[in-house]
């Protein structure tokens, strides 16, 4: 308003100091501004620790998950049988103190096998994940920072994936592989993991190139590029730090729903076969007698939904621990 | 409004055209046998694939392949199984059974899952609130073939509310597959309404809304739901998909003759045609439905139609 | 030729009763981290035809008094602890909330700084002006938006007619705010308060917005409270200016005498922070420090950290608003000092 009259003169938000928030808020000094009495400015990785640490949601899923993952690696320490061994004779056979989870249909011990099981059902979900977040971070970072035509072929490519629904296209892929009797349990374990992954990574580059356009425009990428930074740098070092969080808040989730999925197939006879102990297999060989012998769908299932529970657990408390809107 | 139309219905041929050439290569065009493991397990008769063979020339080069396979599509040939019936014989009938189950599944998903997530949104914490989180927490984390069998076991077995086996595919029957096969997507839902709804209870034209002087429950029920509703109907959209695959869990458990329960039938008895073909109508379902979706999202929220 | 030059003569009628009075209103925020007291014993009041500026940073309780005013405080984290706030004599506070809403929007109308986020981006301009009639007065949808059409008009938006049904991303930043405006003033309000209406705007479009709510205001005589932290602005349509700071006003007066004989050091240095014109190659003025924590509000006088006047007392005794003057007052203990020595 430079034409204003001049007993005021021009009309500059007066004192230094003035800014243009909203002053409803709360007037605590605002992330990266030094205070007295508070020293170093914390970053929001430190700040979701904090967190986290006291989150009662996340102690426990976290413990659950160190369990579970003990249990994959080291079964020998729950159990001192091995799957393979079964007594016809104790077929279907309800729990005892002998047995805490009862026999399942070849006389096998439900506890010893579904200890067993954990170890199938953490690799895939942890290969599933580790796959697509490498493959979904990658595309995700070079369709939504490079923009243009190269944004246009890689999103055009996701949609495509995107269109054949999760469950649909891990049917396919399976059938379009199929095991004969004697592939060992690694290929089985991975054919499953291809059949999940191949699909799964594109929720992730969808997530992280919405994050990564958004985050594209803070001022602080501007003032990079303007001093002078070359794009990987700006990348490794502005833009994933700050465009990480919602892949790994969806990522965390998706582990246990990998997890689900994975049971789902193998109770369709299509996951994990025989040899490879699952849980999927149990449940769904248990599923005809659940009138008779119920034990034997009960503990699998419970261990199965814990898993999965505890993964979901884990990242809801990780997006509320990274939510800067809830602080 | 009409460019925005145009756009998405070119960028679905283009998505049409990839994903059935991404699952017709998966399925036929990848080394190896293209018959193994499809016609259950002793193998394809010769018979059988030598027919199938010059029916889709699958001598021929890679894309004359793919533009067979198309045609057939079109054409509504979804091709044959072993036993000499096509797909799309089986398929005649199986299809309203399986429309019914689907479109309960949806009405539960969209009765329960908004209304929940409304009434935990308007009261964030409240008691209500960390019910439906509690709940629909635990139903996320157990599969859906278990959450059917044990509520087949319960509710139909133990204590008979509900029919066993939806075996003539009545309306009566489908209620109980109907909330199995949309518990999880309900529950999905209710959590995303119950948060887009507290995010947008924040908003700026929310204190607008309120210093007009208008009444609370104006203010959620006109003001804030369509704003929050757009993430939920994008998300039921992208669901439907996982709705579909559900289908063949549910109407497996419940013994439901629909295309779900054709599929877990055939993937039992390893018929490659029959899952492949199924499977490819279904994702061209999905497609379709995705479609109306984006146009509806289009009538929600004005400002995607000037894009 | 300046703003003020083309402002309708105004101002408040004299002698007649206040529209609004602010009583020793009191607002604070219950957070996790600690109780932070936003509004500490605020008191002013409105009359018909009068505009009040209110002045302060960010953090000085100016918004935070309106929304207790309006009575749209988020609650929780914010409760109003004391105070009382009177329209035509009735306590506002004290009323049930359903007696309490039929003045929201009728006798009292607010507008916000950012038009974009403060209107809903999915039902037209039209249909949320229009909105005003059909619930507050039962209105069928036709005759409201016809209603709407006129105010529009009203606030000088071409073409109103083709673009009622427009939506708000389609318009400019000032057109919003002027669409904001008509919504305000739809049922004719006795008080409109400005929360910061303009600075989101461009410098020309500024005086245009301001220039339309004072012409409105001269209309229906209606009171103004504009809140702002422009002084530029504030010189032009204010009648009376109350400045604000931690919560607090530390000084009230007609605007002449705040601009010409400032008594609080805090007003001196907002003043003398204004660059001008016949400064040039000097160093701005700025006054130091930054304002206090609102959880931990300095004993004494809340600005005695950053006051150049400060003695042992300013940081002891929290001074009470004196008069200097008639109608004019300081929260200062040396107000003398500073109007006396005022750099002007």
């Amino acid at each position: 308003m430079s034409d204003v009259s001049a007993s005021a003169a021009a009309s500059v938000p007066a004192a230094k100091g003035m800014s243009q928030h909203d002053d409803a808020a709360v007037s605590t000094p605002s992330p990266g501004q030094p205070d007295e009495g508070q020293g170093k400015p914390r970053s929001l990785g430190k700040d979701a620790w904090l967190d986290l640490r006291t989150n009662p949601i996340f102690l426990v899923s976290a413990t659950l998950i160190v369990i579970l993952v003990v249990m994959a690696a080291f079964p020998g320490l729950f159990t001192s049988q091995t799957p393979e061994a079964a007594d016809l004779s104790k077929s279907r056979v309800g729990p005892s103190s002998k047995a805490w989870f009862g026999y399942d249909l070849q006389g096998g011990d439900v506890y010893t096998l579904t200890i067993y099981g954990a170890r199938a059902s953490i690799i895939v979900g942890v290969l599933a994940t580790t796959f697509t977040l490498l493959v979904g971070t990658l595309a995700g970072i070079v369709a939504g920072y490079t923009g243009g035509w190269v944004d246009s072929v890689v999103s055009r490519i996701t949609d495509v994936f995107f269109a054949i629904p999760l469950l649909l296209g891990a049917i396919l892929i399976v059938f379009s592989f199929p095991t004969q009797p004697g592939t060992p349990s690694i290929v089985i374990i991975l054919r499953v993991v291809a059949a999940v992954a191949v699909l799964g990574w594109t929720f992730v580059a969808r997530i992280m190139r919405s994050s990564v356009i958004q985050v594209k425009q803070a001022d602080y990428v501007q003032a990079a590029r303007a001093l002078g930074a070359g794009p990987i740098r700006i990348v490794l070092k502005h833009i994933l730090p700050n465009a990480m969080a919602p892949v790994i808040v969806y990522s965390t989730i998706a582990l246990g729903g990998y997890i689900a999925v994975e049971a789902t197939l193998s109770f369709l006879g299509l996951g994990l076969t025989p040899p490879v102990v699952s849980w999927g297999v149990a449940i769904s060989e248990a599923a005809t007698y659940l009138r008779v012998s119920p034990h034997m769908l009960l503990f699998p299932s419970l261990f199965l939904s814990i898993t999965v529970l505890a993964f979901i657990m884990l990242g809801d408390a990780v997006r509320d621990a990274l939510d800067p809107k809830l602080r | 409004m009409g460019r925005y139309v145009v756009r998405r219905l070119l960028q679905m041929v283009l998505v049409l055209i990839g994903t059935t050439f991404l699952i017709f290569s998966s399925v036929y065009a990848l080394p190896g046998d293209p018959f193994a493991g499809k016609c259950g397990d002793r193998g394809c008769p010769p018979e059988y694939v030598a027919a199938q063979r010059a029916r889709f020339g699958l001598d021929d080069p890679l894309i004359v392949q793919y533009f067979n396979y198309v045609k057939n599509l079109l054409q509504g040939n979804f091709g044959e199984s072993f036993s000499g019936v096509t797909v799309s014989e089986q398929l005649q009938q199986a299809i309203p059974i399986t429309l019914k189950l689907t479109a309960l599944a949806i009405t539960f998903e969209i009765v329960i899952g908004i209304g929940a997530g409304v009434l935990s949104g308007i009261r964030r914490n409240g008691y209500f609130d960390n019910v439906v989180l509690l709940s629909t927490l635990v139903v996320i984390s157990i599969p859906i073939f278990v959450i059917g069998y044990v509520l087949q076991f319960t509710l139909g077995v133990k204590l008979g509310i509900f029919p066993v086996t939806a075996s003539d595919g009545s309306w009566g029957q489908l209620i109980l597959p109907g909330l199995v096969l949309g518990s999880l997507s309900l529950a999905f839902v209710s959590r995303l309404t119950r948060t887009s709804l507290a995010e947008n209870l924040r908003a700026d034209y929310v204190r607008t809304a309120v210093a007009k002087g208008l009444s609370r429950s104006r203010v959620i029920g006109v003001h804030t739901l369509r704003n929050s509703l757009i993430p939920v109907v994008t998300f039921i959209g992208i669901d439907v998909g996982s709705l579909l695959g559900g289908a063949i869990v549910t109407e497996g458990i419940f013994n439901i003759t629909g295309i779900g329960g054709l599929t877990f039938r055939a993937i039992r008895l390893k018929e490659g045609a029959l899952v492949v073909g199924v499977v490819t109508l279904l994702v061209l379902v999905f497609l379709l439905v995705n479609l109306l979706i984006d146009l509806l999202y289009a009538v929600l929220d004005p400002r995607i139609r000037y894009e | 030729m300046t703003l003020i030059d083309k402002l309708p003569a105004g101002g408040p009628i004299p002698g007649s009763a206040p529209l609004l009075e602010v009583e020793d209103l009191h607002v604070e925020f219950r957070t996790r981290e600690g109780v932070a007291h936003a509004v500490n014993g605020v008191t002013y009041s409105l009359h018909e035809g009068e505009t009040l500026a209110v002045l302060g940073e960010s953090g000085s309780g100016k918004s935070v008094t309106a929304q207790a005013i309006m009575g749209i405080l988020d609650t929780p984290p914010g409760y109003v602890t004391k105070g009382e706030v009177r329209f035509r004599g009735e306590d506002l506070l004290q009323m049930p909330e359903d007696k309490r809403r039929t003045f929201r929007g009728r006798r009292l109308a607010m507008i916000f700084q950012d038009a974009l986020s403060s209107l809903n981006p999915v039902f037209s301009v039209g249909w949320q002006i229009a909105e005003m009639f059909r619930v507050h007065e039962g209105m069928n949808k036709k005759q409201a938006l016809a209603k709407a059409v006129e105010l529009m008009d009203r606030v000088r938006i071409p073409a109103a007619k083709q673009r009622v049904g427009d939506y708000p991303h389609q318009f400019s930043g000032g057109m919003r705010q002027r669409i904001m405006i008509a919504m305000a003033i739809a049922l004719d309000p006795d008080v409109l308060i400005a929360d910061e209406p303009t600075t989101a705007l461009d410098v020309t479009v500024q005086a245009q917005v301001m220039l339309l709510l004072k012409e409105l205001q001269q209309e229906s005589n209606m009171g103004l409270i504009l809140i702002t932290h422009d002084l530029g602005v504030v010189a032009d349509v204010a009648d009376e200016i109350a400045v604000m700071y931690a919560g607090r006003i530390v000084e009230r007066a007609g605007v002449m005498s705040a601009y010409g004989n400032p008594a609080h050091p805090y007003t001196e240095g907002l003043i003398a922070s204004i660059p001008r014109v016949d400064m040039k190659g000097q160093e701005l003025y700025a006054i130091k420090g930054i304002p206090p924590n609102l959880m931990h509000i300095p004993a004494g006088c809340p600005f005695n950290p950053r006051c150049r006047y400060a003695q042992d007392v300013c940081r002891v005794d929290d001074p009470p608003l004196y008069d200097v003057d008639s109608g004019h007052a300081s929260a200062c203990h040396f107000w003398k000092e500073v109007r006396d020595g005022a750099i002007g």
